[in-house]
């Protein structure tokens, strides 16, 4: 028998839906590789808002997911009904929220998935994945990058998030501490 | 009437279940499995009658139709198991179930071969009392498989004009449309067929069969327009048509296995459509012969109008990529999941799912 895993996404913008919902899947494979069992690891479920239907929405998600994954750091704010470390749902069991903190140049970590794509401008990518966390304008760096073929930005999130290599971004120290977080809370679940 | 499928194996299945209803709707995104589901059907099939599953095999190469893994240890073989209830004479039952399979022996995909019993997982009680010993054991594997019937229209083929000589039930291309109605031609079941598809086509007034000693021909009468012959009907008009022959063709019942139900279908006729194919359904233990639909969509249109009249026939498929430590394997595989208030997730479609799939096509 297998278990499933259902990982959450409260997006705030088109790189999370179309990136990050799929680097969490991918990663979280990566880590239940050392599960005691078989682990089915479904596509991220992905619901858009912004910061104020933000509770909503993790109560939504919290209903069908097992892990929930958001930018806002929603323990500190305090507003899941005085719960500190996740949504509580039908009050029997809880749903672990884990933030994620600024995403946005994750995309720039790894230069050989955009040398890979034919057109991408590499000359303001950092040589070291972890220097991209010193990029103050991540967007606009994504802009020059992205090939000039007159596609909207958007429409690469997909094919990097498929593609980038995960051991490069591992190297991003906030995406380490990410990882290391989520591993603490699939213990907690019972998958590792 | 297929009631179970077990697979473990074969294409995007591992220790894959599904309980089966006289009508049942597979609902989910590209590659999520819904066509592999019928490929196990044509499996298990050709095994019976054919000439082998996996030389017969509809997509792809005999060893394609094992399990892909992404990385680890290739599966050694699979497994199709499939439970149907059959009607040997009217109001007479029978369980039957086949496991069929492969392996890979040497590197070379063989089939295992095929084992008939007569064992049924869950079988409502209110159908015992019609269970019957096999009264034709040689005959009845081949016949059931053979009553599975998959619907995958040809137009440019229906529009030719067929052999009166052939009796059998619709191909799968329905290239012998034009026999099939010629043979249901004066009946009441070609007034009910008429009269199905003038709720759904637009403008329908008649249907006419025509056939001689050499060939059979059809024309349909068209409201403003008059006759029109079978060679300039719309692709459209012609798989509705079709479809609905299969379903009311009076000899030849069964299940019958159609894939993009919206295919063709103008949106606003599609639930007029559905809720005419469910009224063909026959449940096993009922006067007439069992008839069965299982349907694959894409469609929100589709589930919406299922959803809403009948939410127990809809099952989403869909993949998630299974990691197994175990059995040093990681691989993508179809999951079944019905709709449910709540439960473990992941294992079943929420009502706020079901509203963000219908939420698509707004």
């Amino acid at each position: 028998m297998s278990r499933p895993l259902v990982p959450g996404l409260v997006a705030e913008g088109e790189a999370d839906e179309g990136f990050l919902g799929i680097v969490i899947s991918r990663q979280l494979r990566e880590l239940t590789w050392m599960s005691p069992h078989a682990v089915d690891v479904e596509a991220t479920e992905v619901v858009s808002c912004d910061r104020e239907h933000m509770v909503t929405a993790l109560e939504e998600l919290a209903a069908d997911c097992h892990l929930l994954f958001t930018h806002d750091d929603i323990r500190e704010r305090g507003k899941t009904g005085g719960k500190t470390d996740g949504v509580r749902y039908h009050s029997h069991y809880l749903v672990p929220v884990i933030g994620l903190g600024e995403t946005e140049a994750w995309l720039l970590a790894d230069r050989g998935v955009w040398a890979g794509l034919e057109g991408s401008d590499l000359s303001l990518l950092p040589a070291r994945p972890r220097d991209v966390e010193r990029i103050t304008d991540p967007a606009g760096i994504l802009a020059v990058t992205v090939p000039r073929r007159g596609k909207p930005i958007r429409d690469y999130f997909e094919y990097i998030g498929r593609n980038i290599d995960l051991a490069v971004l591992a190297q991003v120290p906030a995406y380490a501490d990410w990882v290391a977080e989520t591993r603490n809370a699939l213990k907690g679940l019972g998958y590792l | 009437m297929i009631t179970r499928i077990e697979i473990d194996g074969f294409k995007s299945f591992l220790n894959f279940d599904l309980e089966v209803p006289p009508f049942l709707a597979l609902v989910g995104p590209n590659s999520s499995g819904k066509s592999n589901l019928f490929d196990a059907l044509g499996y298990v099939a050709d095994e019976i009658v054919g000439s082998g599953g996996l030389l017969d095999a509809r997509r792809g190469l005999p060893g394609e139709q094992f399990h892909r893994v992404a990385r680890g240890t290739p599966v050694p073989g699979f497994v199709v198991s499939v439970e149907a209830l059959v009607s040997p004479e009217p109001g007479a039952l029978l369980p039957i179930r086949f496991d069929v399979g492969a392996e890979m022996v040497l590197r070379i995909p063989r089939s295992s071969g095929a084992v008939i019993s007569h064992v049924a997982h869950q079988l409502p009680e209110e159908l015992l009392e019609f269970m019957v010993e096999d009264p034709e054991p040689e005959i009845t594997p081949r016949r059931t498989v053979q009553s599975w019937r998959r619907y995958v229209p040809s137009p440019g083929a229906m529009r030719r004009r067929s052999s009166p000589a052939d009796r059998g039930p619709l191909a799968a291309d329905g290239a012998n449309l034009a026999a099939v109605l010629g043979r249901m031609a004066g009946s009441a079941a070609l007034a009910d067929l008429v009269a199905d598809l003038a709720g759904v086509v637009p403008d329908v007034v008649e249907l006419v069969p025509r056939a001689d000693r050499e060939e059979c021909s059809f024309e349909l009468v068209v409201d403003g327009q008059g006759t029109v012959p079978a060679a300039l009907l719309s692709d459209g008009t012609l798989r509705i048509l079709g479809l609905l022959t299969a379903l009311h063709d009076p000899d030849h019942s069964g299940t019958l296995l159609v894939e993009e139900i919206e295919s063709g279908v103008h949106p606003s006729r599609l639930g007029e459509l559905l809720r005419r194919i469910r009224q063909r359904i026959a449940e096993p233990g009922s006067v007439k012969p069992s008839r069965q639909v299982i349907l694959t969509s894409h469609s929100p249109v589709v589930v919406a109008e299922i959803y809403r009249s009948d939410p127990d026939a809809l099952t989403f498929l869909d993949t998630a990529v299974r990691v197994d430590p175990d059995r040093d394997r990681v691989s993508r595989v179809t999951v079944a999941k019905p709709i449910q208030p709540d439960g473990e997730p992941g294992t079943y479609v929420s009502p706020r799912q079901v509203r963000k799939y219908l939420g698509a096509a707004a």
